[in-house]
């Protein structure tokens, strides 16, 4: 471990990081208000006063705080920080909500990690997409074929039913900048969800710290692989 | 080995996929176009003349929930230089000790006292011994290039753990004894 911390430390810093989890089940989107994890001291109560809230509806809810992004649907609950220094309070957010609404049937999550890095240089930029997806496989096939989305998926490394995938692409966010994804998806039997989140929440709890340093291990392994 | 099957990296608007960002990206990587993303044309529509094949036709999918695309979270970036997870041991009329692990791992543990003042007021209730927070150090560099040094403390919220769940965890102590024979 202590060597991916050296190899993290010494390469260059992602101008944006981003941890979210994503959760697939069966959930009453009307619950989840910023008033309601206020009240259940989920969140501070001046934190519930100042969000902003973009839309509360039954079939969806989304809003903000200063440090949280959080969209529910009927089918979907994603929670989002940019904030790294909010990284494991949103980890707490997610276990204390379904700790609260522990009969809530998931059986998917996928523990996110987002990171954009800003290149050196356009060359720096382009070598990125050389070194992922060679063009010489291409050439006579398409006219200057270029990288738009790289996806590769692997399988767990533990004993947990899932996958790794990773996505790699140009970045939105920041001028020439390469964004990498790391979605670290766990799934259970649909029939165990239907007992609940216990089993995923397990998962969230024990295998949040691996996760987060496995994602950062893959995201500055292919930043730095030559 | 047969690959896992791909359908919960499926858009987000079939309601299976983990992933938090699906927007297709705009531009292309590696040459083809210059990286000023403003010289770019938007060739998502491209992406509808791709072939899919239909899922599972007997299963009913519903009407797609599409999110607004909203401004970033937050406009100033964070960069961390150290983070601990802090133990409460004892709290004081106007301080509190704590036990700090570096979440680094490049210290020892050690003790440190911190000001209540330093306690957002709203977790000020939570300041009691045993109560764990997180305590980041780093700057925080504005959209203009603006760097400040940062200290966050923040303290962990967890409902308390019901009857229910303190029942179970004293039974799987019990059976873990009994497996380990240990009286």
């Amino acid at each position: 471990m202590e060597g991916f911390k050296d190899t993290a430390m010494a390469s260059q810093n992602p101008e944006i990081s981003s941890v979210s989890v994503v959760l697939i089940g069966s959930f009453n989107p009307q619950i989840f208000q910023p008033t309601w994890f206020s009240c259940e001291e989920l969140i501070r109560k001046e934190e519930a006063e100042a969000a902003k809230i973009q839309i509360i509806h039954p079939e969806v809810v989304v809003f903000d705080l200063e440090w949280l992004r959080m969209e529910v649907t009927r089918d979907r609950f994603v929670a989002i920080t940019e904030k790294e220094s909010s990284f494991d309070i949103l980890r707490d957010l997610v276990l204390g909500t379904f700790r609260i609404l522990r009969h809530t049937p998931i059986r998917m999550m996928g523990l996110n990690r987002d990171m954009h890095f800003r290149m050196a240089s356009e060359e720096e930029w382009h070598a990125v997409g050389h070194r992922l997806a060679p063009k010489e496989p291409w050439n006579g096939i398409i006219e200057k074929p270029g990288m738009r989305t790289l996806i590769m998926q692997g399988k767990r490394p533990d004993d947990f039913k899932g996958f790794i995938v990773v996505r790699v692409e140009p970045s939105l966010r920041v001028p020439q900048g390469v964004h990498i994804q790391v979605n670290d998806h766990y799934q259970i039997e649909d029939q165990k969800a239907m007992d609940g989140c216990d089993i995923i929440m397990g998962i969230l709890d024990s295998s949040w710290k691996t996760s987060q340093e496995r994602s950062k291990k893959i995201i500055y392994d292919l930043m730095e692989a030559k | 080995m047969k690959p896992e099957p791909l359908q919960t990296v499926s858009s987000p608007q079939k309601g299976l996929s983990t992933f938090d960002t699906p927007d297709l990206p705009l531009i292309y990587i590696d040459d083809f176009l210059p990286p000023d993303r403003h010289n770019v044309v938007n060739h998502n529509a491209e992406s509808e003349t791709i072939y899919s094949p239909p899922d599972d036709s007997s299963k009913q999918i519903n009407a797609p929930v599409v999110f607004p695309r909203t401004p970033p979270l937050i406009q100033e970036h964070f960069i961390p230089l150290q983070k601990w997870e802090g133990v409460v041991d004892q709290v004081k009329s106007d301080y509190f000790i704590a036990r700090l692990v570096d979440q680094t791992g490049t210290t020892p543990d050690e003790l440190a006292e911190f000001m209540l003042d330093e306690v957002s007021k709203g977790d000020r209730t939570l300041v009691k011994p045993g109560a764990i927070f997180y305590w980041n150090i780093g700057y925080e560099e504005s959209l203009g290039g603006q760097r400040k040094r940062s200290s966050i403390i923040r303290f962990r919220r967890l409902p308390a753990w019901s009857a229910h769940e303190l029942e179970a965890a004293k039974h799987d102590a019990d059976r873990t004894r009994d497996i380990l024979n240990w009286r």
